[in-house]
């Protein structure tokens, strides 16, 4: 021993024979040798206990479920403390070893060099790499987060290139490799024997810190450790240990470790965050599919406050030797800002790695090497070695992405689109976009309401996609408008991305792949929805392309997992949501595969017998197929079973209907209808259908997108009624879904056909594609230029000014809760709507109803000039204005003033308002003698005191989902003869009205189980922590 | 056995395909809804003066609905005569396509007619007097349910003077004194312009020296201002023992001085009277021209073109005896009347006439005539006429007017009395929110 100090290794071994051979071998040929060796045994099961004997090293026996802190205490009460005359030695100092973790040669001698000079130091660690990948840094000095997370400032899977190799002051180090000074050691108290395993390490530093001393990690000096109990390969058996469960313990000692060593004005703090993570962490383990953790994570927080005698204690032991304050870890311990860091920086690249993965980024060869990029290894380039020992540049991500096409023209379209939307920014409305609620929160409110104020009142089902829209507003923090905008802005851009990768994925080459993802990007289609503002074709436009990238009609479907089928059909159901056109079409689709299959299988049932037939691996294909049909109706539930029961509300697009164009501007691709590029801008799609009918190997795409195309002409002169008009199908998802379907085969034609030309004789076909190049062409150059002059001034706009008068917005919150028709008569129509204040909002117009006949008679007869008694009725049902649009006939104003009823209040250059003599409020109370009074009311509900026995009528649509409690009592709700819903009060007392919407929400629970479920399916797998360890060893 | 395309089979299958879309897109009604629209005639109504005499309302047909304006019902009932006396208050009828008229005479010293009227918000009366003779009246009848609120601006040979505002109760009927809205004025017009409700108002332009009556007519009330008027039908001033005057009332309402050139279309040709070649009239100041040199063999008509919208109106005197109002017409078009027993003298005039008559005289004899000509034609029945429908043309217009000479001097111009209205029946629509 030629320094100074005198080191004990300490090494506990419990099953650990595995590594065991390996860690003796590398402790006795260290280079500085350890002057003691002992081993303490906790009751291993496996050979351990012989391969320690066999090496020579003194032995402890101890108890199988002892702890690490517990066997290391015994270890050292058998083994002195070694002294120089009858003073302890100073300068003993203890090595802690793991039977999984062998240092390197050097790692004593290091270590203690690097103590010698730093006398303040009493704890030191070596730089931890992985056992089985021994260039993947483990540790360099650990933390514990705010959260409990172990802290190691170490990116993911980081490789050591020498980049952390400095002796730095740290928080704590591993107990594997730990060298500890034995008195401060035994002064502090040892391990604290309530970590019987995990979090130890980081409780000793924690202590030694606040205790006046220095932890240093001396990264020079290597171990190789390889976590056998946190990687689960061996079972964790310590009293301890709920269950055996290592995580459990993990998650119980990290909440132990900060509660009872942070400052008390912290620990409120520290308990919310530790119990926000924990449900968080239980959340993702049950959406990945492990719920053991998920109750890991939950159960270790039990456990903890299950026994706070426990940290009152160890609170209590801590503070006699405590010297500084525990906050003067403070800046070991990671920010949650540096958290959050982290946790963007691998989000983007999981988003980046989505986008453009690895193996589509080059259209060469992956084994090929490339220009100015020598493979690793290649020796043959003389410059390779100047080119290693250049510094290594680390472009910023953005930088990165522009030098990609795809990113750069993706901007260039971004700054199209923005410049086009010029007059887009803000609360966008118009066209078939309504306006937009003030947060998603009010969306998913709004979704879960059985009653709707709209109109005369609705409690038709609210489409899926309001729910959709509303939990993505968590993009934007709750700001709908902003993300309105965001998606109106964005969609060419995404769209442009998302069938880019497609393109690649089915094996387009770049550059085609290019051109087609820009021919998609500028196709009418997409600036038509944008201006007309059909956000369900946007979404899918944009959605679309992946999901008939995955094939899912394929007969393939019916032997891919469990996983993919669920995240087809997700998808579906998103897709769907957006277009219920698109998902009858995928149900219809699927229906028939699903029929198909069980109809080829009726020959094996017989033989097999139904019930073992049910129970075979044969009707896996069958189920997976069911499984794609039934889960998208599921997820849409119970709107899509509205649509089975109405089925001609199939071909209404989300929000306001709109008109399409000619039949002649859907065989070009174009739909058309008001804002809609003009015809003129030819897209090439129409010569892609006719290439596709031409070449023999396209034929088949060329049917399907025929019949697709023939559909979507025919459905585009079909009238529909629904949606709070009439109006003419819009057929764009089936343009979206056949110009997908054309892209990709059309451009792999054209890569192989168009290098073979200059081979051949000039002639016809040369002529073909130099004309369908001119097309492509011109209309990549026509399409932006028309976006950004002609296009901007499109339907939806931003801040439309509203139609309704103030006084009538003003209504809308006054007790009697009036509402006010809106006339307007042109030379072609005249028509009406019902307000009670506001203007049309998203999800208003799906669930907007007809009005009952005898409104609409009275209409009739008002506007004929023979409405005597129209107004009466309007009133009944709680309408008490009326309200003339201008321009508007003059024999229409004079008809109005004509029949009686209506008194003309006011009259200005945007329309004439009269109001309705006699008009209910919206909740009316008729007493005897037939005295009457107005009650107050609430948006949907009231409650009222009533003076007497009488009728209350409620200024509503007749539903029966209407209901009446007298002081608590249900009253029988009836049907009056003007189709209002009444109930007749026997008594005074006070009322309470509402609308049931139990209903509701009873088949919204199934949506969202059917949702939480095909989520948890869909997504991958959580792997155990076994498994991971298992492949690194076979890696 | 499965069916397998091959080959061209497939590019076959699908142009058949595509060609079935557009057929089948073609079949499909493109009808946004199935709109309705209900035409119908609006209520007319024939007012009465109390100062006017007996009075007469001759409906077109029998078997219309009627009521009275002051009625305590607000249904029309059916009526079997088609001769209604007015005693006390106006008249109510019910929609038709025909044009029913009114007939007042005061003790043989004057007779006055008019059509009954749907009214119009926007109406002009060019004629009627504030002097010292005037009895005459401005009668705002409110047919509606609802209160009615008229503004009634007043132009004076000076200037146009401050409006006067009337409410008319629902179902009841105003009278305002011509001398009251333009005292001492001989000159007059007035713009009815009826702020809410449905209303028709009539002119009565009614003068009396003491005791004595200088005759009465009703004012025609005239559509917005014109470049381009005709006056179908003035009585004749046929040699210096004719007793008969021509004058010719004119207004230029606008901004702007107005250039107007009058030619009068009669039997003994056409031609410009002298001084009415180019006629300067002042904006905003109603301007009487004495037509004293214009000598005609028979009725005749004016054919009045200016460079700025004016209205017109000719008024014809007998001496003291009585007086006539006649106001530019709309083009003829199809209508029947009730002339209730009176021989008129049609006038018509264009540039190629043939109107068709057919009708029945009070001898209960049917009669059916063609009338042709150009620039002017003229028919004088042989007995007194009980109705009458005109047919003619639409794409070649003309105007007519018939002069009544029994008991005095007075001219209707025969146009419908009614437009048809025409109204979509409404739908429930949310577009109503968002355009």
């Amino acid at each position: 021993m030629a320094d100074k100090f005198f080191v004990t290794a300490v090494l506990v071994t419990h099953d650990g024979a595995t590594w065991l051979p390996q860690v003796i071998a590398s402790l006795s040929s260290q280079s500085r040798p350890i002057d003691r060796i002992v081993a303490v045994d906790t009751g291993s099961a496996d050979n351990s206990l012989k391969l320690l004997k066999s090496s020579g090293i003194t032995t402890f026996l101890e108890d199988r479920e002892m702890g690490y802190g517990d066997a290391i205490e015994h270890a050292l009460a058998l083994t002195p403390a070694i002294y120089q005359g009858d003073q302890p030695h100073d300068n003993e100092w203890l090595w802690l070893i793991h039977d999984d973790c062998a240092p390197d040669r050097d790692a004593l001698k290091l270590l203690l060099e690097a103590v010698e000079e730093r006398p303040q130091v009493v704890i030191a660690g070596p730089k931890l790499r992985d056992w089985y990948d021994r260039d993947h840094l483990r540790e360099v000095g650990i933390s514990i987060a705010g959260n409990g997370s172990r802290w190691t400032g170490l990116e993911d899977n980081e490789q050591d290139q020498g980049q952390h190799d400095l002796i730095t002051e740290v928080m704590s180090v591993s107990t594997a490799g730990m060298l500890v000074r034995r008195s401060v050691f035994e002064e502090l108290g040892g391990l604290d024997i309530n970590l019987a395993l995990f979090r130890d390490d980081v409780d000793l530093g924690w202590r030694a810190r606040v205790a006046g001393y220095q932890v240093i990690c001396v990264a020079e000096a290597i171990a190789f450790h390889a976590e056998a109990s946190a990687s689960e390969r061996r079972a964790v058996d310590v009293s301890e240990a709920f269950l055996h469960r290592p995580l459990l313990l993990d998650r119980r000692n990290a909440a132990y470790v900060l509660l009872v060593n942070s400052s008390w004005w912290l620990l409120p703090w520290i308990a919310l965050q530790l119990l926000v993570t924990s449900v968080g962490r239980a959340l993702i383990n049950l959406l990945a599919k492990l719920p053991g953790y998920a109750g890991d994570e939950i159960a270790a927080v039990a456990l903890l406050l299950a026994h706070p005698a426990e940290l009152y204690q160890a609170r209590r032991a801590r503070k006699k030797k405590r010297l500084l304050s525990a906050r003067v870890v403070s800046h070991f311990i990671p920010s949650t800002w540096s958290q959050l860091q982290i946790s963007f920086e691998r989000a983007g690249s999981a988003i980046a790695g989505w986008i453009t993965p690895a193996r589509y980024q080059s259209e060469e060869p992956l084994d090929a090497p490339q220009e100015g990029n020598p493979r690793v290894g290649d020796n043959s380039d003389s410059d390779s070695e100047e080119a290693e020992m250049a510094p290594i540049e680390a472009p910023a991500i953005w930088r990165s992405l522009l030098r990609k096409p795809q990113f750069l023209i993706a901007f260039v379209i971004a700054l199209i689109s923005l410049f086009a939307s010029r007059g887009r920014f803000g609360s966008l409305s118009g066209g078939a976009l309504a306006l937009s609620q003030g947060s998603g929160l009010d969306l998913l409110h709004r979704y879960a309401e059985s009653w709707h104020q709209v109109g005369l009142g609705s409690s038709v089902a609210m489409p899926p996609w309001i729910a959709l829209l509303g939990i993505s507003s968590v993009i934007t923090f709750g700001n709908l408008q902003l993300l309105m905008t965001l998606i109106f802005l964005f969609a060419p851009a995404i769209s442009f991305l998302a069938i880019y990768r497609v393109l690649l994925r089915e094996g387009v080459l770049r550059n085609y792949a290019l051109v087609g993802a820009g021919l998609y990007a500028a196709s009418p289609l997409l600036w038509t929805a944008i201006n007309q503002g059909r956000l369900g074709t946007l979404l899918v436009v944009q959605l679309a392309p992946t999901l008939l990238s995955l094939s899912p009609f394929s007969r393939d479907r019916e032997s891919s997992t469990w996983r993919r089928t669920f995240a087809i059909s997700l998808l579906a159901g998103v897709i769907g949501a957006f277009s219920p056109l698109l998902l009858m079409i995928w149900v219809g689709i699927h229906f028939t595969y699903f029929i198909q299959s069980l109809v080829s299988l009726r020959h094996t049932a017989g033989e097999l017998g139904w019930v073992n037939f049910l129970f075979s691996d044969l009707l896996d294909g069958v189920k997976r197929r069911f499984t794609l049909l039934l889960t998208p109706l599921l997820l849409t539930f119970p709107w899509s079973a509205s649509l089975l029961l109405h089925p001609t509300q199939i071909f209404l697009e989300p929000g306001i209907p709109l008109a399409s164009g000619s039949r002649i501007d859907v065989a070009l691709f174009n739909p058309g209808g008001i804002s809609a590029p003009p015809v003129w801008l030819v897209t090439p799609f129409a010569l892609f259908l006719i290439i596709s009918l031409v070449v023999e190997r396209l034929r088949t795409i060329g049917l399907r997108v025929s019949i697709l195309m023939a559909s979507a002409m025919m459905l585009s002169k079909l009238v529909i009624s629904g949606h709070g008009s009439a109006s003419q199908v819009w057929s764009g998802p089936l343009v979206a879904i056949a110009m997908m379907l054309l892209l990709a085969p059309t451009l792999i034609f054209a890569q192989e056909y168009i290098p073979t030309l200059p081979e051949r004789r000039v002639g016809l076909r040369h002529f073909a594609v130099a004309a369908v190049a001119s097309v492509i062409a011109f209309n990549l150059i026509t399409m932006p230029i028309w976006a950004v002059t002609g296009g901007a001034r499109s339907l939806v706009r931003v801040n439309s000014a509203s139609y309704l008068p103030a006084f009538v917005s003003a209504l809308e919150q006054t007790p009697a809760r009036p509402k006010t028709m809106i006339l307007r008569a042109t030379s072609a129509e005249t028509t009406y709507f019902v307000t009670r204040g506001s203007g049309i909002f998203l999800g208003d117009a799906d669930v907007s109803t007809l009005v009952p006949p005898l409104v609409s008679q009275a209409m009739n007869n008002l506007v004929s000039g023979d409405g005597l008694t129209s107004g009466k009725l309007l009133g009944l049902h709680g309408i008490q204005y009326l309200y003339l649009q201008n321009p508007a006939p003059t024999s229409l104003i004079r008809s109005i003033d004509s029949v009686g009823g209506f008194v003309r209040m006011s009259a200005t250059s945007a329309g004439i308002v009269w109001r309705i003599a006699g008009s209910n409020p919206r909740v009316f109370f008729v007493g005897p003698h037939s005295t009457t009074a107005a009650l107050d009311s609430l948006d949907v509900s009231a409650n009222a005191q009533v003076p007497s026995a009488g009728v209350l009528q409620l200024a509503e649509k007749y539903d029966r989902g209407w209901r009446l409690l007298l002081d608590g009592r249900p009253i029988p709700l009836e049907r009056s003869a003007n189709d209002l819903p009444v109930f007749t009060i026997p008594q005074a007392g006070q009322v309470s009205i509402s609308h049931d919407g139990t209903l509701r929400r009873a088949l919204l629970s199934i949506e969202l189980i059917a949702v939480i479920v095909t989520i948890v399916m869909a997504l991958p797998a959580g792997r155990r922590r076994l498994d991971l360890a298992i492949e690194e060893e076979i890696a | 056995m499965k069916l397998r395309l091959i080959g061209p089979q497939k590019s076959y299958l699908a142009a058949a395909i595509l060609l079935v879309g557009v057929l089948t897109s073609y079949l499909i009604p493109t009808a946004q809804r199935v709109s309705v629209v209900a035409s119908s005639y609006p209520v007319q109504a024939c007012p009465h003066f109390a100062s006017a005499g007996d009075t007469t309302a001759s409906l077109p047909a029998t078997k219309l609905g009627i009521r009275y304006l002051d009625g305590k019902s607000a249904t029309f009932a059916r009526t079997s005569r088609s001769q209604i006396t007015l005693t006390k208050s106006s008249l109510l009828v019910d929609s038709n396509p025909g044009t029913s008229l009114v007939f007042s005479s005061l003790n043989s010293a004057g007779t006055a007619a008019t059509a009954c009227t749907a009214g119009n918000p926007d109406e002009w009366f060019i004629g009627g007097s504030g002097g010292l003779t005037s009895k005459g009246q401005l009668e705002i009848v409110n047919s509606g349910l609802s209160e009615s609120i008229v503004d009634i601006f007043p132009f004076t040979s000076k200037s146009p003077l401050a409006q006067v505002t009337v409410k008319v109760k629902a179902k009841s009927s105003a009278a305002i004194s011509l001398d009251v809205l333009a005292p001492g004025e001989d000159s007059m017009a007035l713009h009815v312009l009826t702020r809410t409700g449905r209303v028709s108002a009539f002119l009565l332009d009614q003068r009396a020296k003491g005791l004595s009556n200088l005759g009465m007519d009703y004012v025609k009330p005239s559509d917005s201002p014109q470049k381009s008027l005709v006056i179908a039908g003035i009585y004749p001033h046929t040699g210096s023992k004719s007793g008969i005057v021509n004058s010719l009332r004119l207004l230029a309402p606008g901004s702007l001085d107005a250039t107007v050139h009058v030619q009068v279309i009669s039997g003994d040709g056409i031609f410009v009277p002298v001084g009415f070649d180019a006629l300067q009239v002042k904006h905003g100041s109603v301007v009487t021209i004495p037509l004293a040199n214009l000598t005609t063999s028979s009725a005749f008509g004016l054919q009045i073109e200016s460079d700025q919208p004016i209205l017109a109106g000719a008024l014809t005197t007998n001496g003291s005896r009585d007086f006539a109002w006649a106001q530019p017409v709309r083009p003829l078009t199809a209508t029947s009347m009730n002339f209730s027993g009176h021989i008129p003298v049609v006038t018509i005039l264009g540039r190629s006439i043939s109107v068709r008559l057919r009708g029945q005289y009070v001898t209960g004899k049917n009669f059916a005539v063609t009338i042709k000509g150009s620039d002017i034609a003229t028919w004088v029945p042989k007995y007194g006429v009980a109705s009458i429908k005109f047919t003619t043309d639409p794409k070649t217009p003309v105007f007519a007017g018939a002069l009544f000479t029994s008991g005095g001097l007075t001219q209707i111009g025969i146009a419908q009395g009614a437009a048809i209205e025409n109204t979509t029946v409404p739908f429930n629509d949310v577009h109503t929110l968002t355009h």
